[in-house]
């Protein structure tokens, strides 16, 4: 197993991370979303050590930060919103400076993913656009063979076409089974189509934590006329909308459960599930 | 881990750090360049206006360098591959290297006094005590001084480090200024009781806040250690 969080917590002053476990293997892609605040930053911070939890345990390839810092850091490849390198450096002097502190560096590889990405290695880091910054600590985190990738909301400041680009890179990273991704985000339309897994957290806590197949068999979105969505039984609704268009619900799903057939139904998007489950009652918060 | 620690000592002297962290009290410079020696002489003679930047350029050397080299790493030596000991060798050497850099600049600056023969040894010995004082005070910061959201003060507060850097700094700053006017006024020829007004004080307040403020060291390392401490409160 990659990475294992047992019951990590964490106060930040008045936010507090609660109780978060997950364990992800190896060849994985988890996408850890949620709404702006629920702590996906933090999350990540703790995961990179960055930040000391005040209960639980972090295991990375089996080892703790305590007895073997060293060994973890050069398995991880971060992407931060943080403006991590030094701006009055070049690209290719940041990459030497901080690529030597890394057992497995490669300027090579570094140099190939910066022409890559359309990057040039002669260019001051300050110069960069944010998105431009974001790729050359994208390009970086590819050049030492880290294992785990940790992405932090790095998609929002990519263009379309190097989005693209991103997801082909991430899909040959795990492609040989032994790397795994977190990829941070709010912007979950990707995720459906790269993600293996999915974290969701919301106000420091876990919604759901499960497999992409598991989740997308969890619920379903049903769509038709509010009197027929309020026939459905309270207990399996999440949260119900209704629009000009018709009245929607997510509800709660198993295999045995029958619809009304004037109702649509169908697997919602993870940005469905993140909207409805945020919107739903507050009664009912975990799941 | 040295030429690393003296690369990005050097690499902190660049325009868009002086822009971000040292504009909000250039006018302080800039007071102290021209409008305070105009005012007290030091522009009467060029002997007077030599000893004058002779002592100003190491002062303002040492702030400038507070300013910039507050004691916490560049952001990325806390993502790299580092033992908790690496980090603090970097974090000590880093601020080892500021004192010294700094005190030897001000005996730089006082040796052409000194060739000049314009001033008892004694004040000499004063002149680079200042400067050694005023370098471990600001060297030994977590947070950068003035005008900011959280400033040094607000920061040690609770420990009463920020008063005592603060009462430190003052004595050290009149001090430096204090034996400039004398050197200046008296053409050099300061008196034993001149410089005694400013042995005395050293010896009984500057001395005593710079012990117990390096008792705080371990606490600011500590620190600098951490990032959640650093930069996220």
């Amino acid at each position: 197993m990659l990475l294992q969080l047992k019951d990590i917590s964490k106060s930040l002053g008045k936010f507090r991370i609660k109780d978060i476990s997950v364990e992800l293997p190896e060849g994985y892609i988890m996408g850890l979303i949620g709404p702006n605040g629920s702590g996906k930053t933090s999350l990540i911070h703790i995961i990179l050590g960055l930040y000391k939890a005040n209960a639980g345990e972090l295991l990375i390839d089996g080892m703790s930060y305590e007895d073997s810092e060293v060994e973890i850091r050069n398995l991880i490849g971060t992407v931060l919103l943080d403006e991590l390198f030094d701006h009055s450096a070049t690209l290719k002097e940041n990459g030497i400076n901080y690529g030597a502190y890394y057992k497995n560096f490669s300027l090579e590889t570094l140099e190939m993913y910066m022409k890559r990405f359309g990057l040039d290695g002669d260019r001051k880091f300050k110069k960069l656009s944010k998105g431009e910054k974001l790729k050359f600590q994208f390009a970086f985190a590819l050049s030492y063979e880290a294992k785990l990738l940790i992405l932090d909301e790095p998609t929002a400041n990519f263009d379309p076409s190097f989005r693209k680009e991103f997801f082909a890179v991430l899909k040959e990273y795990i492609a040989d089974g032994t790397k795994s991704v977190i990829l941070s985000t709010h912007l979950t339309e990707d995720l459906d189509k790269i993600a293996d897994y999915i974290l969701y957290i919301e106000n420091g806590g876990t919604i759901f934590s499960a497999d992409i197949e598991k989740l997308r068999d969890s619920y379903r979105l049903l769509t038709g006329e509010k009197y027929k969505i309020n026939l459905l039984p309270k207990e399996q609704v999440i949260h119900v909308e209704e629009s000009n268009y018709g009245t929607r619900a997510l509800v709660n799903h198993r295999a045995r459960y029958s619809y009304d057939k004037e109702l649509t139904v169908a697997v919602p998007t993870l940005e469905e599930l993140m909207y409805f489950i945020t919107k739903r009652d507050k009664g009912d918060k975990r799941r | 881990m040295m030429g690393r620690v003296i690369k990005d000592y050097f690499a902190a002297f660049r325009w868009g750090n002086f822009k971000e962290k040292v504009a909000h009290f250039l006018y302080l410079v800039v007071y102290f360049a021209t409008i305070l020696p105009a005012v007290s002489g030091f522009f009467d003679k060029w002997e007077y206006a030599l000893v004058y930047f002779l002592m100003m350029i190491p002062t303002i050397h040492i702030l400038n360098s507070g300013a910039l080299h507050i004691m916490k790493m560049p952001k990325m030596m806390y993502v790299v591959p580092l033992t908790k000991d690496m980090k603090r060798e970097y974090i000590v050497k880093s601020a080892i290297f500021r004192i010294c850099f700094c005190s030897l600049l001000g005996m730089i600056c006082t040796l052409p006094l000194v060739l000049l023969g314009i001033c008892r040894v004694i004040t000499y010995v004063v002149m680079v005590y200042d400067y050694v004082t005023f370098a471990l005070l600001l060297c030994g910061m977590n947070e950068r001084y003035g005008i900011e959201e959280r400033d040094a003060w607000q920061e040690a507060r609770s420990d009463c480090r920020g008063l005592i850097q603060g009462i430190d700094m003052i004595i050290t700053v009149i001090s430096l200024f204090g034996i400039a006017c004398m050197l200046s006024w008296d053409g050099g020829m300061v008196n034993v009781y001149a410089n005694l007004l400013f042995i005395i004080p050293a010896i009984l307040f500057q001395l005593p806040l710079t012990i117990k403020h390096m008792t705080y060291w371990n606490t600011a390392v500590e620190k600098a250690l951490s990032y959640e401490r650093s930069f996220d409160k």
